[in-house]
């Protein structure tokens, strides 16, 4: 899907990315769903389910 | 740059960093158990819940920053580092994340094709431009406070 949007702007001759804008942007996915894992690893890890 | 403009970018690089944490943690919090529980429908039903609010908070609100000329960062972006980090984390130490390349590269191509078939069908059939044009034009008259046009939006 990123691939699919950063491939149609740059195709409709939109400027570059914004780095900054999208590294936070993957940073808070990364960080999401890091925090979304732990909670399902203790879950299944230390109480079972 | 003035102190009150760092400041201002500032805050909106904060607001997509939870604007994209949010997005991924609940797309891999609800989304797994969802399709466990209520099978292919739970999955769909997930899809219109998750992505629909979510889409309207980041993109029509605005929580992921995208203003207008620049190039659209999706949701699709943090959902695609939640996923690899909620599996790398849920799963330890039966992660084996170095098995996601195959897979990861395909998609990027696949990805890629996509975009360049759209750009290209968009090219040929005059129809679909002008309604392109219509709504961009539609947006600005309107006046709006939105980060976004609303054929974005609507993308």
């Amino acid at each position: 899907m990123v691939a699919w949007l950063s491939t149609y702007n740059a195709a409709l001759g939109m400027p570059p990315v914004s780095v900054p804008r999208a590294l936070f942007a993957l940073a808070g996915g990364i960080f999401g769903g890091a925090v979304t894992g732990l909670v399902g690893w203790t879950g299944a890890n230390l109480f079972g389910y | 740059m003035g102190k009150k403009g760092w400041e201002s970018r500032r805050s909106r690089h904060v607001s997509t960093f939870i604007g994209g944490a949010i997005v991924g943690s609940l797309a891999f919090g609800i989304w797994p158990e969802m399709w466990k529980s209520y099978g292919i429908l739970g999955g769909f039903f997930t899809a219109v819940a998750v992505i629909g609010i979510m889409w309207y908070m980041n993109h029509w609100l605005g929580v992921i920053e995208n203003r207008p000329g620049t190039l659209w960062i999706d949701q699709g972006l943090p959902i695609a580092g939640a996923g690899v980090a909620w599996g790398v984390v849920r799963f330890y130490p039966n992660s084996h994340w170095e098995q996601i390349f195959p897979t990861l590269i395909c998609c990027v191509i696949g990805g890629l094709l996509g975009g360049w078939a759209a750009h290209h069908v968009k090219k040929i059939a005059p129809g679909w431009r002008q309604s392109d044009q219509d709504q961009e034009a539609a947006s600005w008259s309107l006046g709006s406070l939105h980060t976004t046009p609303r054929s974005a939006c609507r993308r």
